[in-house]
């Protein structure tokens, strides 16, 4: 074929990192290079599922209804999301350090498949990288970029998985021979291709990629996983901190919201299509039947913690409303509502479960104005953002 | 750099039918940035995608490359492994959560966020995987 004659006669001179023996460690190796891609294959592989399924549950198209039950779905998705993505790091810059030569490789482009296969690894490398640092950087509430989080986090994850597919398709070959390569012969070449400077074997080198994955999990992972909580010292969170022993993810201050939530002519409306339009103020509130619902706050940062809430069903509300049974139902805050997340939709098996609650208190004292006093949405399996606070209208659609 | 270098050697159908299937799936994340982006939002997007790659292969790994390859020079036979092990674990770990140890989101009014003094914390790990290290060291040194 004359194209991939072509091709086959772009060579560039044989100095620097294109000399032949350039990379003389002994982890430049196809066995680690297998090892290390079939990590990053299960655990981006995790990564996307969770992040489908939070991005789903943000913006449901019709043919999803988010379910109720059980509680700590997306606690755990959520957090096993953020959890896998950190521990992806050395994962990842172990996978990319071992292939490294191959961007020197010669001849450059082999045929027109090789061709296409390297064309896309730009958007695996750029893909990968971009994924774990945005993911880090907006966790820790830095945001040095210009475009939305979310939108980007996600589009970046389908171009990546996408070059994962193609990657995967182009190495699943290479990546089984390596891997079941058997017999003692075998171990014996590769023990012996070990370089005996004392440096790092291939061995060595996997154990200190797992060592530097298992330190920045349990360093982390307790936000979420409250058992290691106090071992999570280079995490954002500490799922015990905060006004009433939880953390707090916007402040009433940063939301605009304190002079309205603390207005004593406070009075929460439910309409739409309700029989009878509401207005209610605390004290009618607190008359209504109360029900308490332990449930946790499940932040799309990775971060999670339970409490004990009580306050009025959003069943008994409406039920109160006369709002029709199957509503959707729309909780809208004090916020200004041009801000994000300054409202949320209940619909589906979430609106009828008894524990979804307009909450007035949690751990047994009257909300905190930064967990969005005078009440606040609280329902089961549901992302932090949207549980709304400091709710003024119940809009029944 | 033996066999690791060598592409596959034969581009079958499962090659073509993953590439089918994998740009479709980039061709629909280009799309969902492109529609749900403003210019200014793409152009940043494009440049923190595309800068991924190349701060990475053009910078943080040559960086790497420096420094390991000095460092272990510079160390004894005996220590050598020990002391990249280590210098990899930290400088990853490092690297991994240098935003949230120096606190470039952190907010004046809201104290649970970012409620851990993480540099201190990073220096308490590093110098535990250092102390490891060393321990290694002194153990492979009494053999």
């Amino acid at each position: 074929m004359r194209i991939d004659d072509g091709l086959h006669r772009l060579r560039p001179p044989a100095v620097g990192p294109f000399r032949e023996g350039a990379f003389d460690s002994p982890v430049h190796e196809i066995r680690t290079a297998a090892w290390l891609g079939v990590a990053l294959g299960v655990s981006f592989s995790v990564c996307f599922l969770t992040g489908l399924f939070s991005h789903l549950i943000q913006h449901p198209p019709v043919w999803f209804a988010n379910p109720a039950r059980p509680v700590w779905l997306y606690r755990v998705t959520q957090g096993v999301h953020v959890a896998t993505g950190i521990a992806s790091i050395p994962l990842l810059l172990a996978k990319l350090w071992v292939v490294y030569p191959h961007f020197f490789t010669m001849p450059p482009m082999r045929n027109v498949a090789h061709v296409l296969e390297r064309v896309s690894l730009l958007p695996l490398v750029g893909g990968s990288v971009f994924l774990l640092f945005s993911g880090v950087a907006s966790i820790a509430k830095w945001f040095p970029w210009r475009f939305s989080f979310p939108s980007a986090h996600y589009a970046a994850a389908w171009i990546t998985i996408g070059a994962l597919v193609v990657h995967v398709g182009a190495k699943i070959g290479a990546t089984r021979r390596a891997i079941t390569r058997p017999g003692r012969e075998a171990e014996d070449a590769y023990r012996a291709a070990d370089r005996d400077d004392g440096g790092l074997t291939r061995r060595g080198f996997l154990w200190t990629v797992g060592g530097a994955t298992g330190v920045l999990t349990l360093t982390t992972v307790g936000q979420t996983f409250r058992p290691l909580s106090r071992l999570a010292v280079l995490a954002p969170r500490d799922p015990t901190v905060g006004p009433q022993g939880l953390p707090v993810n916007k402040t009433a201050r940063s939301a605009g919201v304190v002079d309205a939530a603390t207005d004593p002519g406070y009075r929460l409306s439910v309409e739409g299509r309700v029989a009878t339009p509401l207005s209610l103020s605390l004290d009618d509130l607190r008359a209504m039947p109360q029900r308490d619902a332990g449930l946790p706050i499940a932040c799309v940062d990775g971060w999670s913690a339970s409490a004990w809430w009580r306050g009025v069903a959003l069943r008994d509300l409406l039920a109160a409303a006369g709002a029709p049974v199957g509503s959707t139902v729309t909780v809208m805050s004090l916020q200004d509502q041009d801000a994000p997340y300054s409202s949320a939709v209940v619909e589906g098996a979430q609106v009828t479960d008894p524990d979804t609650l307009l909450a007035l208190e949690v751990s047994g004292a009257p909300l905190d104005i930064d967990h969005g006093f005078p009440l606040r949405l609280i329902g089961p399996n549901r992302p932090g953002v949207l549980q709304t606070k400091w709710v003024q209208k119940v809009v029944v659609g | 750099m033996s066999d690791a270098g060598a592409p596959t050697s034969r581009y079958g159908p499962l090659f073509w039918a993953s590439f089918a299937v994998g740009w479709a799936a980039i061709a629909f994340g280009a799309w969902s940035a492109w529609s749900h982006m403003g210019p200014a939002a793409r152009a940043s997007f494009a440049l923190f995608f595309v800068g991924a790659a190349i701060v990475h292969d053009a910078v943080v790994a040559p960086l790497s490359i420096a420094v390991g390859t000095a460092v272990a020079r510079r160390s004894p036979r005996l220590a050598r492994a020990a002391i990249g092990s280590a210098l990899i674990v930290s400088g990853v770990i490092t690297v991994a959560m240098w935003p949230v140890v120096r606190r470039y989101g952190a907010l004046a009014d809201n104290p649970s966020f970012l409620p851990n003094a993480a540099g201190v914390g990073l220096l308490v790990v590093v110098a535990i995987v250092w102390a490891l290290a060393a321990a290694s060291i002194l153990r492979a040194r009494s053999r």
